[in-house]
């Protein structure tokens, strides 16, 4: 409904526009720039936080782990397995030096081409045979 | 056809998209939710410290908003939560440096006026309302900042002054009386 020319806005409306007239600055041209800057900036200190916090959780997991492992077993047992499986692992490739050595060179190159000759024939013929099923 | 309330549901739905974006470090969704937001969180800022750290104050706002996202209430509205940062961060800055922001007088030298002879009128009545408005308690005061100056619902105000919506009724109706009766003191008889 459209007011009367002689009619007087209400103390309602005139305090309203009164307030609308209290001027406040606009923010400046650069703030749009400057926020996503400091934006960025955090959440790459957020990243690198999260994945320090993740280490550490790691690494309190690990404690947590050993202090169970020492709790449940003896600790001289703890020692003793990667102890003996090192002396394993000498042993074997002790082994292997030793069978390298004694086997001539032209012996270990026959039986590498051999091997590769019957690898390509094995797939040429699985080849073959794929083709032959799909006509 | 779409309503209102379809549109403001659709807006609603939007804005949180966004900020999920803006949250999982989406730089396009938090600029445009910068776009739509910086004007109001700044004149807010603005009309609480009254001062350059306004920008620093605004800047502050959205970064925290967006990188602090887990503490967002998805049912509410954007706009409200981010004066509620926005709010806190003014009063931490205004206790810290033991400020009476309110006592500084608004500029209102750059206010357009209608004719010469309005001029001198409107000037001493917004000089008035300006003081007015400084003396009202930090709740009526933010209250009619956000329900007449930047037009939010009752609702909204209610979420972003942390209060239940009948005391930001409260607080404009006093706020209101307040002002009209600085007003009327200074019109003619």
């Amino acid at each position: 409904m459209s007011r009367r020319p002689n009619d007087h806005p209400n103390d309602h409306d005139r305090l309203e526009s009164l307030l609308r007239m209290l001027s406040a600055p606009e923010p400046s041209a650069q703030l749009a720039s400057s926020v996503r800057r400091r934006y960025l900036e955090a959440m790459a200190a957020r990243a690198r936080r999260e994945a320090l916090m993740g280490l550490v959780a790691a690494l309190v997991g690990l404690a947590v782990i050993a202090a169970i492992g020492m709790t449940v077993s003896e600790p001289a047992t703890l020692l003793l397995w990667p102890a003996e499986t090192v002396a394993d692992i000498a042993r074997w490739t002790a082994g292997i030096g030793v069978v390298l050595a004694l086997v001539p060179a032209l012996a270990w190159a026959s039986v590498v081409l051999a091997s590769a000759g019957a690898l390509l024939s094995l797939g040429l013929l699985t080849r073959a045979r794929v083709l032959a099923t799909a006509k | 056809m779409s309503t209102a309330p379809d549109a403001d549901a659709d807006d609603r739905r939007a804005e949180l998209d966004l900020a999920r974006r803006a949250r999982r470090g989406d730089a396009a969704a938090f600029d445009e939710l910068v776009r739509r937001f910086q004007r109001p969180i700044f004149r807010f800022c603005w009309r609480l410290v009254r001062s350059a750290d306004a920008e620093d104050l605004t800047q502050e706002t959205f970064v925290r908003a967006f990188v602090h996202f887990e503490r967002f209430d998805p049912e509410r509205p954007v706009l409200p939560w981010l004066v509620a940062i926005a709010r806190r961060l003014c009063w931490d800055l205004l206790r810290r440096r033991g400020v009476a922001a309110r006592a500084q007088a608004m500029p209102v030298d750059d206010v357009p006026m209608p004719g010469p002879e309005a001029e001198a009128s409107i000037r001493e009545q917004l000089r008035r309302l300006d003081r007015a408005l400084a003396e009202l308690d930090e709740g009526p005061r933010e209250a009619v900042i956000l329900f007449h100056i930047e037009q939010l619902s009752y609702r909204d105000i209610a979420a972003a002054l942390e209060v239940p919506m009948g005391t930001v009724m409260t607080w404009l109706h006093r706020a209101r009386a307040h002002l009209r009766g600085a007003l009327d003191s200074a019109s003619p008889a």
